[in-house]
């Protein structure tokens, strides 16, 4: 009986809130907004072509930007297939790992000091990490509820 | 800039359209002018196609919500748990069900010429529940449509509509009640 009422309360609460909302006259846009928009269209359409959208670039530009862009992709999956099969292919990777060389010994160097502060951690007592991160983690959350304070604070004053 | 005189004759006609959806969204002025400035300048873009179209206020619409919708969840989702107490949070007072019988709402607020109260009424719930209301009533999405949206569960946007039925029901009603 009472799901009932409950189904039939919604029903017409329902259909009196849409014949309201649905009766609602439109909203004046303010006097400021045809302004506003006529304005932006004029500062874009000052601007040099190149910077504005694509969608606005003159018909030719749009076409050449697009057969441009085609023959890259083209030209990068070609590459890609015929690539590996030329001659000169080896000796440019032989050339390109020499150069990578320095970073390679940059890497060797990070993760032996990330190794060794691992290994300092791991010697500190588990009590201490623990209250480490739990004051990382009171911090974090101190700085959270502090700006949350401050922001309702900030607002409530409005 | 010759699109430029028929296309001020085009935002006339569509402003307040536009600006009505957004600002029933937002609930904020500025932002629904911005919002609405923002539509304008994708419907510029795509003014040829729109010009003639007898579609050309739908995707208005459409584009002004979906824009609103990024809105909301851009920058204001990020700010819930500061705002939410600002709006009320929907308070505890709202899950409590009436079970009285709803007399025509509709018919005395037309009496009462009072649409300017119904929209601050509607201004006044909170985003949680006035931006599924609008959805459903006055773009006609339904429960499903409007929780993939939103990205919230059905059960939510159900409970939310009907919470910010009830919500916008009572203080229509103690709004009119100390109107009259």
């Amino acid at each position: 009986m009472n799901k009932q009422m409950s189904s039939e309360y919604e029903e017409r609460l329902q259909a009196e809130m849409d014949a309201l909302l649905k009766g609602l006259p439109q909203r004046t846009a303010p006097p400021t907004l045809l302004r506003r928009v006529m304005a932006a269209i004029e500062s874009r359409a000052a601007l040099p072509w190149y910077r504005q959208s694509w969608q606005m670039w003159p018909a030719a530009l749009r076409v050449a930007s697009l057969v441009i862009l085609l023959s890259l992709f083209g030209g990068l999956c070609l590459a890609g297939w015929k690539l590996p099969q030329a001659d000169a292919y080896a000796s440019t990777v032989g050339q390109l790992s020499q150069w990578l060389s320095g970073v390679c010994a940059l890497w060797n160097v990070l993760s032996v000091l990330f190794t060794a502060a691992l290994a300092m951690v791991k010697q500190l007592p588990a009590g201490l990490i623990a209250a480490c991160l739990i004051s990382l983690g009171l911090g974090y959350g101190l700085c959270i509820g502090l700006g949350a304070a401050w922001l309702r604070f900030a607002f409530a004053r409005q | 800039m010759t699109e430029a005189q028929p296309f001020e004759v085009f935002v006339r006609d569509y402003q307040n359209m536009v600006f009505s959806t957004a600002m029933r969204l937002l609930a904020d002025g500025a932002e629904a002018e911005d919002i609405a400035q923002e539509v304008f300048l994708k419907a510029y873009q795509r003014f040829a196609e729109l010009r003639d179209s007898p579609t050309a206020g739908g995707w208005l619409k459409k584009v002004a919500t979906n824009l609103c919708l990024n809105h909301l969840s851009r920058y204001r989702a990020r700010w819930s748990f500061f705002s939410e107490m600002r709006a009320g949070g929907g308070g505890q007072e709202e899950r409590e069900i009436e079970y009285a019988a709803p007399e025509n709402l509709e018919e005395e607020v037309a009496r009462a010429d009072c649409w300017a109260q119904v929209e601050q009424a509607l201004q006044g719930l909170p985003a949680a529940q006035r931006v599924p209301l609008v959805l459903f009533h006055l773009e006609g999405l339904r429960y499903e449509e409007i929780a993939g949206k939103l990205k919230v569960s059905l059960g939510k946007v159900k409970t939310d509509i009907f919470r910010g039925r009830q919500a916008l029901r009572r203080k229509l009603r103690t709004q009119l009640a100390q109107g009259m």
